[in-house]
């Protein structure tokens, strides 16, 4: 009997708990936040600064050049034929055209490599938030804001919210593969 | 001492069955997510929906460049005759040809906007059969919520989910089911 009563409860308090786990357990982190305070991040971006600061060079370079050779023109115009005058407008529209292709191309080329450089980064930090969701038990991980800064959780309990734990955790593994 | 182990037991049962009620009432709340933006690319349908929409593009922007041609030869007709018309007709040609700026530039901010009301015209259907098809499934799998993965901008609003729960709750698969995508 005594053994029947000690199985009953058992098995009780063993449903319970099998019940109480199957409750969805959801935290929370900014990537953002993270990402601004890595070192690595910051020297992603004084690439980036580098190579933009190179391109500008260039294009001012590219744009002063044209700029010089259309007064140049300009002046010349009323001592050229109309075949000659010809060659040359067509000459300089097309480099005009050709300039504002390079600064297109330019903008597309920063976005990509930034995204080229911060990729590793980023599958770091997916890495890390899955170990930190695994070990608090965490079936699921929210986005706390649009990258717009458009709030997608607005209200929860802060022990929820994996950010800082992330964080130091990055900054850890950066020091470590560091030394 | 019988009477009491009884008592002790069926006092066990009732508190424990109505913490677990109340632990089943919260964990009745189930959870699932979808991506829909994948669910709407792999659709047999938005191959012609793409060319519909490749091709409208395609005759806005040729009727664009024949505008701006158009433009550029009075520029240059006007660069031409600069230095034998007088002040007046040249502040005039000038403004004429502001204006005309202007217009090119209003034609393509229309453009775009059409571009973006075809679009939606075209998409609008198919994300309606996907919403009824993820209220379906949510209804099959008793689902209380339906999240969305990802925003219209590229944003992940999951960031992560475990492997048993996206296993369970990960629906995106189911709804292309629901909508036949399989057969």
């Amino acid at each position: 009997m005594k053994q029947h009563f000690i199985f009953s409860a058992l098995l009780w308090i063993f449903l319970f708990t099998i019940e109480a786990q199957a409750q969805v357990k959801i935290g929370y982190m900014n990537p953002s936040v993270v990402l601004s305070q890595l070192d690595e991040v910051a020297f992603v971006d004084q690439q980036i600064e580098q190579l933009v600061q190179q391109r500008d060079t260039e294009l001012m370079s590219k744009a002063n050049q044209l700029q010089q050779d259309f007064v140049a023109y300009e002046e010349a115009r009323s001592m050229l034929n109309e075949e000659a005058r010809i060659i040359r407008e067509e000459d300089l529209l097309a480099r005009d055209q050709q300039l504002q292709e390079e600064r297109e191309n330019y903008l597309n080329e920063i976005t990509q490599k930034r995204a080229q450089l911060l990729q590793p980064i980023i599958e770091k930090m997916d890495q890390v938030m899955a170990e930190v969701a695994q070990e608090k038990g965490l079936d699921l991980i929210l986005n706390e804001a649009t990258s717009y800064g458009d709030a997608i959780v607005f209200f929860s309990a802060e022990e929820l919210n994996i950010t800082q734990e992330v964080l130091s955790r990055m900054i850890t593994s950066g020091n470590d593969s560091e030394n | 001492m019988r009477t009491l182990r009884i008592a002790v037991i069926l006092f066990l049962s009732i508190v424990l069955n109505l913490q677990a009620q109340a632990q089943s009432s919260n964990s009745e709340l189930k959870i699932g997510y979808v991506n829909p933006q994948s669910i709407l690319a792999n659709m047999p349908e938005m191959r012609a929906v793409q060319q519909r929409l490749q091709n409208f593009t395609a005759r806005k922007q040729q009727e664009l460049s024949t505008l701006e041609q158009d433009f550029q030869g009075q520029v240059a007709e006007y660069q031409q005759k600069i230095g034998v018309i007088s002040a007046e007709a040249q502040q005039q040609e000038e403004a004429r040809l502001g204006q005309l700026q202007q217009e090119l530039l209003q034609a393509q901010e229309v453009a775009e906007q059409e571009l973006a009301q075809r679009r939606d015209e075209l998409v609008g259907p198919l994300l309606e059969q996907i919403g009824s098809a993820i209220e379906a499934v949510a209804q099959k799998q008793g689902l209380s919520y339906v999240l969305n993965t990802t925003t219209s901008s590229g944003d992940m609003i999951i960031l992560y989910a475990s492997e048993d729960f996206r296993a369970k709750f990960d629906i995106t698969q189911s709804v292309m089911e629901e909508l036949g995508m399989f057969n």
